[in-house]
């Protein structure tokens, strides 16, 4: 690989990491949105650029509309749900932004073990694009953990899935189109359905406050 | 059989009254069965039918008999809808609309949990199970309020996770298969051909996110916390098909993996099952004895029952016979339990067992099931779960799984004489006055009878052509050709 393609790849393998660290550290939603589009957009990227092989048509189709739909699509649609639900910021449930940040940096230092562990077994590529899957996913689970915001934990379900993506498209190298393709539309419609269920929840309940969701126990 | 439900979903959508919706429900889900029957008479002349040229769809003697089980839950919950949205129509709760937009979601239930079954890609496997999530969250919501909403929202994000986790499995699965580049990488035939040169720590891996992912959609210990929030706010008969076959559905697809894993390394999957198979059973045993909602202790019942259907199937062939005897009891003894408490409740109000009282009086037919459907699920002879109970304790013996077979009584002791409690209280008490006497319909005669009439007739006799499905479904769990 030549130096200006090396730089441009570890460029976009800190993309996702970063972008994962201020979604734990952010609370406006509007932001929040926006990192989002930013890391899926350096996610639909990374296995383009590491593939040694020129893609095929439909297989370039298939990641142009991976991209439009995790870049643009899915923050557009949260954005729109976060503004009709009248929801601006999450204040964070069980810890604040700056815990949230430190148990970040923790699932990263548990992602290095993993990653080099489990990658050592997978497809050779640069060894940080399993670490950086990896801190994706539990990053986004952290999300969906801590996260107040029903939007939020949306948004920590597309941060679980781009990082399964990532390591999906640089650990498998057969799967076939048809596949791929239902494996996006099954997530498109998931988002989708989670933007119907939010607005039911505000319809509901005035609030999107998932902390308000604890009527029913034990 | 995949796209027919799809179809007649889509013209539920043009009819316009509530109660002929509900019907042709009942109808088309009877007609599905006849279908299942069919296919099943095939399946049992060859050992596998291809349904599509690229093999990506095929029904083997495991996946038939888990269409029959989904075929006959279907047609039991569409049958008892009837009567139940009668009650629902007429007490101005479910409109044309709601009818309308239940149907579609009924009918694609089923259509995605046949994907599920048919498919021989593991990565179409995947989106069957990932659909089921999707399409089935608005049937919780069958009912206004907060508490439905809530139960979704828990359902659609805890089961979501849960799927994506399998997908991590099922693509690490992927990676440990040597890739012939023709995308047969997925196919369930060729990672089953290719079990010996599969890399054994990568498959241990894709294993653990598999019975986690899948298992959290099977409502296996720890992860069924989404599963008694959604039993207590469904529809009866979304309650009845999901804990009848849902549950199941995810299983089956935790188990297309299991002797992949066994071939690879040997005893890791099966400790696996047995570990989360006993922690279900104790939890469910833990949650049961002070529950007062009657939906929630179902619900715990299934946890339990799970736990126990993942234990046989941890018991190698003896027990693997046991757990697939004992899905398609505990499908038609929850199907019966969960119909039952739904129309009770309509009767009472309520779903709480200490305002639930003298139920066979209130309602002589529901109560009376109730009670049999109870006693069927904890284990009471002559019903069949004791039959499938008592193998897999042979089972356990015959493994010298000695520690497992001591917690699992415990547990299953504990559950026994709580559930009994509860019901005795629910079914003899003194009815309350403000309760009146229902006069049976013939039509929840005949469907209490079909259902308690199957579960006895199992426990005394196994059909032989029941039987040779169920030895053909056990040999492929146990990698067997």
């Amino acid at each position: 690989m030549d130096p200006h393609a090396l730089a441009i790849l570890n460029l976009l393998l800190a993309t996702p990491m970063v972008a994962t660290l201020a979604l734990l550290g952010t609370t406006r939603l509007r932001t929040c949105a926006r990192v989002l589009g930013v890391q899926g957009l350096a996610i639909g990227l990374l296995p383009w650029l590491m593939s040694d092989e020129h893609p095929t048509l439909r297989i370039a189709a298939l990641m142009v509309g991976n991209i439009l739909l995790k870049a643009v699509v899915f923050p557009w649609i949260l954005l729109r749900v976060s503004r009709d639900v009248e929801v601006r910021r999450d204040p964070g449930g069980f810890v604040g932004s700056g815990m949230a940040v430190s148990l970040g940096v923790l699932c990263l230092g548990i992602s290095a073990w993993i990653g080099r562990t489990v990658g050592a077994s997978l497809p050779a590529h640069p060894q940080g694009v399993y670490v950086v899957a990896f801190f994706v996913i539990l990053a986004g689970l952290l999300l969906i953990i801590v996260r107040r915001r029903a939007v939020m934990q949306v948004m920590g379900y597309l941060t679980l899935e781009n990082g399964i993506y990532l390591f999906g498209s640089c650990a498998v190298l057969d799967v076939p189109f048809l596949l791929e393709l239902g494996v996006l539309l099954d997530v498109f419609a998931a988002v989708f359905v989670m933007g119907a269920a939010l607005r039911q929840i505000h319809l509901e309940l005035r609030s999107d406050d998932a902390a308000q969701l604890s009527e029913l126990s034990g | 059989m995949l796209v027919a439900p799809l179809i007649c979903g889509a013209a539920c959508m043009l009819l316009q009254r509530p109660e002929v919706i509900v019907r042709v429900l009942a109808i088309f889900t009877t007609a599905f069965l006849g279908a299942a029957i069919l296919l099943a008479m095939q399946v049992f002349d060859y050992p596998e039918v291809l349904l599509s040229s690229d093999h990506s769809l095929r029904v083997d003697g495991f996946a038939v008999f888990h269409i029959l089980a989904l075929a006959f839950t279907y047609f039991g919950s569409s049958l008892f809808g009837v009567a139940y949205f009668h009650h629902e129509i007429a007490a101005g709760r479910f409109a044309a609309a709601m009818a309308r937009r239940y149907a579609l979601l009924w009918l694609g239930g089923l259509s995605a949990m046949f994907l599920v079954l048919v498919a021989n890609n593991l990565g179409l496997m995947w989106v069957g199970m990932e659909s089921t999530t999707i399409v089935t969250a608005f049937l919780i919501t069958v009912r206004r309020g907060s508490a439905p909403i809530e139960a979704m929202w828990k359902y659609l994000i805890i089961c979501s996770v849960g799927i994506a986790f399998a997908f991590m499995g099922t693509l690490l699965c992927a990676a440990a298969v040597p890739g012939t580049g023709a995308g047969e990488t997925l196919l369930w035939t060729h990672v089953m051909e290719s079990r010996a040169n599969l890399n054994p720590q990568l498959m241990k891996v894709a294993f653990v996110f598999l019975i986690v992912g899948y298992g959290t959609k099977a409502g296996l210990a720890p992860m069924h916390t989404w599963m008694p929030d959604v039993y207590s706010q469904a529809p009866a008969p979304v309650s009845a098909m999901s804990s009848g076959f849902m549950l199941n559905a995810s299983l089956y697809c935790v188990l297309r993996y299991l002797p992949v894993v066994e071939a690879t390394s040997p005893g890791f999957g099966s400790h696996l099952m047995i570990g989360f198979g006993l922690t279900s059973v104790l939890v469910a045993a833990t949650f049961i004895s002070f529950q007062r909602d009657a939906m929630r202790m179902l619900a715990y019942c299934s946890v339990e029952h799970l736990g126990i259907i993942c234990i046989g199937y941890g018991l190698g062939p003896l027990g693997a016979f046991a757990a697939l005897l004992h899905t398609l009891h505990h499908t038609l003894a929850k199907s019966l339990a969960f119909i039952s408490v739904g129309r009770l409740g309509q009767v009472y109000g309520t779903h709480d067992m200490g305002r639930i009282r003298g139920a066979i009086d209130a309602h002589p037919v529901y109560g009376s099931a109730l009670l049999a459907s109870v006693l069927a699920l904890i284990g009471v002879a002559p019903f069949a779960i004791f039959i499938s109970e008592f193998q897999t304790v042979r089972a356990m013996v015959a493994q010298s799984q000695w520690a497992v077979m001591v917690f699992s009584l415990i547990g299953l002791s504990i559950i026994f004489i709580s559930m009994l409690r509860h019901v005795i209280g629910m079914v003899f008490g003194k009815r309350p006055e403000e309760v009146d006497v229902v006069e049976p319909h013939v039509g929840g005669r005949l469907l209490s009878f079909m259902f308690l009439g199957t579960l006895l007739l199992l426990g005394v006799w196994l059909p032989p052509p029941l039987l040779r499905a169920i030895e053909t479904a056990a040999r492929v769990v146990g990698g067997q050709p």
